[in-house]
């Protein structure tokens, strides 16, 4: 009796069990799907396709913007492509982080070729997912003549106290295209301090060109 | 109906008119009936469209049974016939609410990919020929039995389909469409004379609302799902006025 209980149990659970439905073609992360890419960089993202159905699929991805579908390598997907039963490719994109916009893509997406009849993504966890960030680039420069302690600030704040002739750098980095402005906040004892090539727009590279003079002042006192 | 049934009622319709014939009197009297109701129905029946030639879906039933609003007016003429009976023949116009049609949706045509429900609605206008034979036998309740021929508008309409995992992507939707064709109805029920020009009856009503059939999707190249028949059984209360006209 206990064998026929179980046995239609099983069979209650295997009936409703096939109900339960499946996409049709997957897409397991081969890397992190959730990525940081600075503005003036990229990063790649990929997923390995495989069509879960008896019958063959021909697929193509919905246009995500600043994606690119990189269409060549080995076991790579192309742009436009065919899948039999079962066979799997690599879905491999390129996020330009110069076009993205923060933020989930719900994608990518896969459809049946020729409509959007049938399409598919990944699971929650695996949706790509990304953030820009802006390049950031450190002022500095060079130091000569100092006897004392001084001060400079970049900006008005960010103070770098120094005590030693040779390269300076500001501790907080400054964004690609934004303004600089490097002045003496506190002079040295007995010494005048002169700023050069001071001020600017933070470009692709690190400031390095500042430079920064002092001289004795010849006054009573010092 | 069968070859062999017609032909049962033909001869029984040819030997009430033989036996008759001579106490027929042509006296009509102008009858105008409105019935109201509930319909019940649960259609629906497992389909595969290819879509487009590279998809498939096939679209199950869940056989939902809705309740539906129904009502008829009827306008025509009546007449006594021979033993005691009474004919009304005229033109009726009936509407109903909206039948609800549900189910699920699997992708590639397979049971694993059971992947959206879908739903949508089907109503239904008629215009047509109807008839009704009434027994009055001097008792206060009297049977009667109808028939009904009519040209059907159904509207198949507001289909929708909602993914049943995260990974699925809603599908466009089938466009709204309206089928003309041929629908029936048969009914019988009892009346109450309540004075020479009022009666009020109830009755039971089997009809067959006909063909139905939603429109293609955008960008698909097949027309959508359709049922060839869609049954309804009602329950009708009526009421009726007669006003003698010679």
């Amino acid at each position: 009796m206990k064998q026929v209980i179980l046995f239609t149990f099983t069979m209650l659970f295997v009936t409703f069990g096939s109900q339960a439905g499946a996409p049709i073609w997957t897409f397991v992360p081969l890397t992190a799907t959730t990525v940081s890419v600075p503005t003036n960089g990229s990063a790649t993202v990929q997923y390995l396709i495989t069509n879960q159905s008896t019958k063959s699929h021909s697929l193509a991805m919905i246009p995500i913007t600043g994606v690119t579908q990189i269409a060549t390598g080995n076991g790579v997907c192309p742009n436009l492509f065919t899948l039999s039963s079962h066979a799997s490719c690599v879905l491999s994109l390129q996020i330009d982080g110069s076009q993205i916009q923060t933020g989930n893509t719900n994608g990518p997406v896969l459809c049946q070729q020729g409509s959007t009849l049938e399409c598919y993504k990944p699971s929650a966890s695996a949706t790509l997912s990304f953030s820009a960030f802006e390049s950031q680039y450190t002022v500095g420069g060079d130091i000569s003549g100092l006897s004392g302690t001084i001060v400079l600030l970049n900006n008005g704040s960010d103070a770098d106290t120094i005590t030693s002739n040779g390269s300076f750098t500001f501790s907080t980095p400054i964004a690609e295209g934004s303004p600089y402005n490097v002045t003496v906040g506190t002079q040295p004892l007995c010494q005048t301090c002169i700023v050069t090539n001071g001020s600017g727009i933070v470009g692709a590279s690190n400031i390095t060109n500042i430079s920064v003079s002092c001289s004795i002042l010849s006054s009573l006192g010092c | 109906m069968s070859g062999t049934k017609g032909k049962i009622l033909f001869l029984i319709l040819n030997f009430y008119l033989t036996a008759h014939a001579q106490e027929f009197t042509f006296k009509p009297s102008l009858v105008t009936s409105l019935n109201i109701g509930a319909s019940f129905q649960n259609a629906g029946q497992q389909q595969t469209l290819a879509l487009t030639p590279s998809v498939t879906k096939t679209y199950t039933s869940n056989n939902p049974t809705s309740t539906l609003p129904t009502g008829e007016l009827f306008v025509g003429i009546r007449n006594s016939l021979p033993a005691n009976l009474d004919a009304q023949l005229g033109l009726a116009f009936s509407a109903t609410g909206n039948a609800m049609l549900s189910g699920n949706i699997w992708d590639d045509g397979d049971p694993a990919f059971n992947n959206y429900t879908y739903q949508y609605t089907v109503g239904h206008i008629a215009l047509g020929l109807k008839g009704k034979i009434t027994g009055d036998w001097d008792f206060p309740i009297m049977p009667w039995l109808s028939a009904s021929i009519a040209i059907g508008f159904n509207n198949a309409c507001n289909f929708s389909n909602t993914p049943t995992i995260p990974q699925a992507l809603a599908s466009p939707n089938f466009a709204n469409s309206t089928t003309t064709t041929f629908s029936y109805a048969i009914g019988a029920g009892a009346q109450y004379k309540f004075n020479p020009h009022w009666q009020f009856g109830v009755g039971y009503e089997f009809s067959d609302w006909g063909a139905s059939q939603l429109g293609a999707v955008p960008g698909g190249t097949a027309p959508g799902l359709s049922l060839s028949h869609l049954f309804t059984h009602s329950v009708l209360l009526n009421i009726t006025y007669l006003l003698e006209i010679f």
